[in-house]
């Protein structure tokens, strides 16, 4: 199958890759970036596992082909709390919203893209903003516990 | 009220940090130098005879290293093994790779090497298999037909396994009954569906050692069962633990993956990897068993129940695997519940052409618990007691020896329903009532560490480090529940050290003891009992030899501060590392403490004719779950609004996360009540076979989940603990929800998943009327 190079920011950082047209973006991270942080739940854009930024915005990174996003800027769970713990992670840790942590990079990553646009988003706006990311080890009760308490704290 | 200096307080996870980063790696984030991708090819067919197998042009892909199937095995031990059935013999032997015949969709009937995963893809293709179809059978009732096609020669009727018993005297009780309420209950299929699907990596080294890389629950049990396969001994196999994304029980079975995965490396002596598909897991995986239970309960007048007759009928699947086992414990394990007299049980396993059950959180006991928690509900209407007082009534208590013989040590029951009832202001919500909104109650029990044969306890060391630091090494797989976390308390407070000087080491079958893994919920009181005495064994030793240097006695000794000092004269001091060190550089090895909790209770559920008298497991653990719904009568959807759940774990070791096993067994039980099913169409084969249309609950349908902790104080675990995150949420969840909808709307659904279909219907077909204030 041909390959086509791209070129892509992911956490700030350029790559220039070579892919064949059929890679998707998550196991161009996974596979050629070696970037594991980002899971692969199902493959097929169910679970949420894969979510990462796509300028800013979350999306399932199982349902992109690389060569669809060249040129734009990703941003995985890895480009999270280089220097120092984002208060989502922190507060993942404090509020034991972390059990298999299968979930926890997508879910953490929602989260982010929430409220970034969001400050104080409702408890709906929670449970709406992370709808798409399932979890089974947690109920979901403490990851939106921690998410509002991150909130509470930016104002 | 004890006063301790961790246990009972809320801590940070061990793991949180590298889970949150992304850092923590997981069996599909590793890649090994020359690995290849396999991937399995299965059967289109519930019931076919295999009359050829081609491989040649799937051989001949470049890209492709190797192929195999049934007759590429035959030198090996080609069944998989019982082991995981725990003793209990059934007729079927189940194959790594399908010989003469498949018995469901999904079966494995061979497996590709190669390159990567679309060129092993595209060999699967290539391989051809001749069937020849053969009738097949759905449904118990359909197996059980006489003329039935056999699903396994010479096996009668398909039945897997048949038992019966009786206590006391069933007539007499049936006889002596004010009131007598049956019902049929019937439950389906229901997946484990852990986030991550099951995989592993295989490589055979220039010596002939098999290291398998995988994220299971019973290393120690996948090390066996692949000794077994390849007539090798345990010690050339090495299991390396990864981090695992949930379980749940569907990752604690050898699985036709590791045998597959690992005659492939050996074939093509490079390193293998196989993950399964999401598809796979749903369309070919080991789901909850589906059981149609027929149940009758006579009582007084006063509430006390007389007699409790039950029939089981229950479908293996096409191989019998841990069905039996789990058949038999969910059999006798609710009767712990209540103070039953009189009983009579009936019970039958039956072979399907459907793919193999397997174990999943309550192992059996949220189906009987929905059946006997709705029918008490039933029986409590009839008789005009409040079903919160008909449970209170024939509640078992601490230090009963129940009609199969099972000691409670410890049992916090009644206080759970009296503390979650007060909870929700029972009383109140039941007799002030808001249109189509209800409450229900069930109440639950489940065993902590069931008896298996031979060893079923656990071992543990504790090193301590140059550092002060304490290093326990366990063999109980943790796989996402906070297991570790709740040892490094467990350790720490025992030993007197902050909960931040401890570490559990990573499961290495090299290293660690063999164990059993965290099945029955064992992991806390029996596992922890192990950390608790080789920590204990540690202290002993390091006090020995800090008394020598301070030149004190050691009860005159205590540690604190990281120190060992003096009691009296904190100038007398040595601190923790110090000694360490003094052992590690004077002596040439680290302080090691051995923790051995040596079980060999009775084990009923492996005897031939299965005779349930005797005491069973380490202990047994209850809850009271109160569920509260509001019913749109429009369309029959329920709401679950809050659950509340009062937990008897004997002592809560790790609230943080004990609560957050609650909450997520209560999403899971919500989800097998209201939503999952497993649905087939076609040839048989499941066609929900993703997340779009198995429904899983979301973040959208969960609702408040409360926790309420009753501290029986279990006098055999540690510091009084027994445990509780399998069941606590889980189990109770259906009953409760069931109850809670006939409080609303006067309408009960007796088959589970409860859709707004069949709610829907009843509500039209009964013209019920809504429950108005």
């Amino acid at each position: 199958m041909e390959k086509k190079q791209i070129r892509l920011t992911v956490n700030g950082e350029i790559h220039e890759c070579t892919v064949e047209s059929r890679k998707t973006l998550l196991d161009l991270l996974r596979e050629d970036l070696k970037l594991t942080g980002t899971k692969k739940g199902c493959d097929g854009g169910e679970c949420g596992s894969c979510t990462v930024l796509l300028n800013k915005r979350p999306v399932n990174a199982c349902l992109l082909l690389a060569v669809g996003v060249d040129g734009q800027e990703i941003f995985t769970i890895e480009g999270l709390g280089k220097n120092g713990l984002h208060p989502i992670q922190k507060a993942f840790i404090e509020y034991g919203a972390v059990q298999c942590g299968f979930c926890t990079p997508g879910m953490i990553l929602s989260a982010k893209a929430l409220l970034d646009e969001n400050a104080s988003p409702s408890e709906m706006e929670v449970r709406e903003a992370i709808a798409g990311n399932l979890c089974r080890c947690t109920g979901y009760e403490k990851i939106i516990s921690a998410i509002l308490s991150v909130s509470r704290e930016k104002g | 009220m004890d006063n301790f200096n961790i246990v009972g307080k809320r801590v940070k996870r061990v793991d949180g940090l590298s889970k949150v980063t992304g850092a923590a790696e997981y069996t599909d984030d590793i890649t090994l130098p020359e690995m290849l991708h396999g991937r399995i090819l299965r059967s289109p067919y519930p019931h076919a005879r295999i009359c050829n197998i081609d491989t040649s042009k799937a051989k001949r892909l470049p890209g492709v290293k190797a192929v195999m199937s049934a007759l590429d095995i035959l030198s090996i031990t080609r069944t998989l093994d019982r082991y995981d059935g725990y003793g209990v013999k059934t007729p079927d032997k189940p194959r790594i790779l399908a010989e003469d015949k498949v018995r469901f969709v999904g079966e494995e009937v061979a497996a590709v090497a190669a390159i990567d995963e679309d060129v092993a893809e595209e060999a699967l293709h290539l391989i051809r298999v001749e069937y020849e179809e053969l009738p097949s059978v759905f449904s118990p009732e359909e197996a059980l037909m006489p003329g039935a096609p056999l699903i396994h020669d010479g096996v009668e009727k398909n039945i897997a396994q048949q038992f019966q018993f009786s206590r006391g005297d069933i007539n007499r009780g049936f006889s002596d009954a004010k009131v007598i309420v049956e019902d049929r209950y019937a439950t389906q299929n229901a997946h484990q569906c852990y986030m991550e699907p099951l995989g592993c990596i295989c490589e055979f080294d220039i010596n002939g050692k098999l290291t398998v890389w995988c994220g299971t629950m019973f290393p120690s049990g996948i090390r066996q069962s692949l000794s077994r396969v390849f007539n090798i001994s345990e010690s050339k196999i090495r299991v390396l633990q990864m981090e695992v994304g949930g379980a749940f029980g569907g990752k604690i079975q050898t699985r036709q993956i590791f045998p597959i995965c690992a005659l492939l490396a050996k074939e093509t002596g490079r390193p293998v990897k196989i993950v399964y598909t999401r598809e796979e897991e749903f369309s070919a995986g080991r789901p909850r068993e589906s059981a149609v239970i027929y149940m009758k309960i006579g009582a007084r007048d006063d509430g006390i129940i007389t007699a409790r007759e039950a029939k089981l009928i229950y479908e293996s699947g096409a191989y019998s695997f841990i069905a039996p086992r789990m058949q038999r414990i969910t059999s006798v394990r609710s009767d712990a519940l209540y103070r039953y007299t009189n009983l009579k049980t009936e019970g039958i396993l039956v072979y399907t052409n459907k793919a193999p059950v397997g174990a999943y959180r309550g192992y059996g006991n949220p189906e009987m618990t929905f059946a006997v928690e709705t029918l008490l509900d039933v029986l409590a209407e009839k008789l005009g007691i409040d079903p919160m007082e008909i449970r209170l009534k024939n509640a078992t208590q601490t230090g009963d020896t129940t009609v199969h013989g099972w000691n409670i040590n410890s049992c916090g029951l009644s206080e759970c329903i009296k503390k979650t009832a007060e909870a929700v202001s029972w009383k109140e919500k039941r007799s002030r009532k808001k249109a189509a909104t209800g409450i229900g109650m069930a109440c639950m029990i489940h065993i902590v560490n069931p008896q298996v044969p031979g060893f079923t306890g656990s071992t543990a060391y504790a090193k301590i480090l140059e550092d002060g630091k304490i290093q326990v090494i366990t063999g109980e797989a943790e796989y996402g529940q906070g297991t570790n976390t709740s040892y490094c308390m467990i350790a720490a407070e025992e030993f007197g050290i902050p909960y931040e000087d401890v570490e559990v080491s990573r499961v290495d079958t090299d290293i660690t003891p063999y164990s059993l893994g965290p099945f029955g919920t064992r992991v806390m009181m029996v596992g922890g009992n192990a950390v608790r005495l080789a920590v204990a064994d540690a202290k002993r030793q390091l006090l020995e030899l800090a008394s020598n240097e301070l030149e004190a006695n050691i009860a005159d000794l205590e540690i604190m501060n990281r120190q060992v000092t003096v009691k009296g004269s904190p100038d007398r001091a040595i601190s923790i590392s110090d000694v360490a060190k003094l052992k590690i550089l004077r002596d040439g090895r680290p302080i090691t403490g051995t923790g051995a909790q040596e079980d060999h209770l009775y084990c009923m559920y492996s005897q031939e004719r299965f005779d349930p008298i005797g005491n069973v497991a380490s202990a047994y653990y209850f809850d009271a779950l109160v569920a509260e719904v509001e019913v749109d009568i429009r369309t029959g959807k329920v709401k679950v609004l809050e659950i509340v759940d009062a937990v008897d774990c004997g002592r809560v070791i790790n609230p943080i996360g004990l609560e957050g096993q609650v909450d997520g067994g209560v999403i899971q039980g919500l989800g097998y009540t209201l939503m999952e099913n497993l649905h087939r169409g076609g040839k048989h084969r499941v066609l929900n076979s993703g997340f779009l249309d198995y429904k899983v609950p979301t973040a959208l349908d969960a609702p408040r989940i409360r926790s309420i902790f009753v501290e029986s104080v279990e006098p055999s675990g540690p510091f009084g603990a027994k445990g509780g995150g399998e069941s606590a949420g889980a189990v109770s969840t259906s009953a409760a929800i069931a109850n809670a909808i006939y409080d609303a709307v006067g309408v009960r659904i007796r088959e589970l998943p409860i859709t707004a279909e069949k709610v829907f219907s009843e509500l039209n077909n009964n013209k019920v009327k809504t429950k108005m204030k």
